[in-house]
């Protein structure tokens, strides 16, 4: 009797386990492809925000060369026709008042295109001089502290790193009603870390997942193999931090 | 009626077996790796199978096989767990050690302390309980990484299915074989426990040959 109570319980055993192995099994394969179709239609979504933001960027860009510069060399043509017709020198500080304007918002459009001061001096600099225009820009305090890097990231990083610093400045000036804007940057042995601070109104970050700066800084983020956090709620200001790994 | 019983189990064995051997052999290059070293294995039960049926039929006393049987079935499955569990880096390490180790202990205990007239309890009940750790470690390994709709995992899931079945199933029967024979308990009640275990061989090999089956004719792309 005490044998085939023996037999009995060691197959139901193995029979509980096998049948415990295959539902649990297919229940974490039914997860992982869950998961999967999540990921892809993120991965989807980043790519779509990707294509709208060029798109975007591509008007304002036109609209700039339209508005900005085409406008005023239209001036200095007629101005120039003028000239030539009357023989008569006087619009020719005009001119060259127009010509120093157009000259000025090239520059400046080139500038916001891509950073000269990345390019040529790296990400630290770089930061220093965007929060130095934003805080010029805006009644904000715009606060920037960096720690010494001891090996400047690649353009890629860097350039990334900046554009999300930008977004997050962009967004904080605009949005935030921040009193206090803090960008940090920092290094250690094993990471890259670039944060951001606002005692501002705060968000839902679930809710704000679905804009196109949020998700550009995410895709930025991912490009760059780093890893970005957002951490804010309605009231209590935001917290950005995008860190990449450097080992 | 029970000894009728592990006759047709005994038969339905051996055709199974059969079959199986038959399909290993036929689609042996179309067969996965881990599978194709299920063939050493079927080879061995099917021969014991014979064998042991011509002994008792010409009167002659076959417990003896059943120690030869231990000892290559060790070693069989210890061949096909050795591929099937090589990804563990313990197994990977040490199984080659412990099949030898094993091994020995087994031919030492035929030798010295269960004689081949006898039942080797001790063996068997060694045997039965690497094995079963052997299936246990697989399935922990494989949980997460194995897609299951996938013909070939299943296969090895169901194999492993069926080592945990049969030898948990078994284990007390072997363990019990001896003390039951030294007591001399009834005959007609030991007859039950091999009906048992007969009754779990045939879903054993029922279960190895619809793995080589799934595993034999599942589409492949190339």
């Amino acid at each position: 009797m005490i044998l085939f109570a023996g037999i009995f319980i060691m197959l139901l055993f193995a029979l509980s386990f096998v049948l415990f192995f295959f539902f649990s099994q297919r229940k974490f394969q039914g997860e992982q492809v869950k998961a999967q179709r999540r990921e892809l239609d993120y991965q989807q979504q980043l790519l779509f925000t990707s294509i709208t933001t060029q798109e975007q960027e591509r008007e304002r860009i036109a609209r700039d060369l339209h508005d900005e510069i085409g406008s005023k060399l239209n001036v200095v043509n007629l101005h120039l026709h003028r000239l030539r017709k009357s023989q008569d020198l006087s619009p020719l500080g005009d001119i060259l008042g127009v010509l120093n304007q157009t000259i000025h918002r090239t520059r400046q459009i080139s500038h916001e295109l891509l950073s000269p001061t990345l390019q040529n001096f790296g990400l630290v600099p770089a930061l220093e001089e965007l929060c130095e225009q934003y805080r010029e820009a805006s009644s904000l305090e715009v606060a920037f502290s960096a720690s010494d890097l001891k090996k400047s990231p690649d353009l890629d990083t860097a350039l990334a790193l900046f554009r999300i610093a930008q977004e997050c400045l962009s967004n904080g000036t605009k949005y935030s009603q921040a009193q206090h804007l803090v960008l940090t940057l920092q290094e250690s042995p094993q990471m890259l870390a670039l944060s951001y601070r606002d005692d501002g109104q705060g968000f839902d970050p679930k809710q704000a997942k679905q804009g196109l700066g949020l998700q550009n800084m995410e895709s930025r983020s991912r490009l760059i193999g780093a890893d970005l956090q957002i951490q804010s709620a309605p009231g209590q200001g935001v917290h950005i931090t995008v860190q990449k790994p450097l080992v | 009626m029970v000894r009728e019983f592990i006759q047709y189990c005994t038969f339905s064995a051996q055709v199974t077996l059969g079959i199986g051997f038959l399909l290993w052999l036929v689609r042996y290059r179309s067969l996965p790796g881990t599978l194709q070293r299920m063939g050493p294995f079927l080879i061995l039960s099917i021969l014991t199978q014979f064998v042991s049926v011509y002994l008792s039929r010409q009167k002659i006393p076959n417990l003896f096989l059943l120690h030869y049987y231990t000892v290559l079935e060790w070693v069989c499955w210890a061949f096909f767990y050795a591929y099937l569990l090589h990804p563990a880096r313990f197994f990977r390490t040490y199984w080659p050690l412990l099949t030898a180790i094993v091994t020995a202990l087994l031919i030492a205990n035929s030798i010295w302390l269960e004689p081949l007239d006898g039942f080797n309890s001790n063996a068997k009940t060694l045997v039965q309980l690497l094995l079963l750790g052997a299936s246990i470690s697989y399935f922990f390994q494989s949980f997460g990484r194995i897609d299951l709709s996938r013909p070939v995992p299943f296969a090895l899931i169901l194999i492993n299915f069926a080592v945990l079945i049969y030898y948990s199933g078994s284990l007390f029967i072997f363990m019990f074989s001896k003390i039951l024979n030294q007591y001399q308990v009834d005959f007609g009640q030991q007859r039950l426990f091999w009906a048992i275990n007969g009754l779990l061989y045939v879903l054993f090999v029922l279960l190895i040959l619809i793995s080589i089956w799934k595993a034999a004719y599942r589409k492949t792309t190339s």
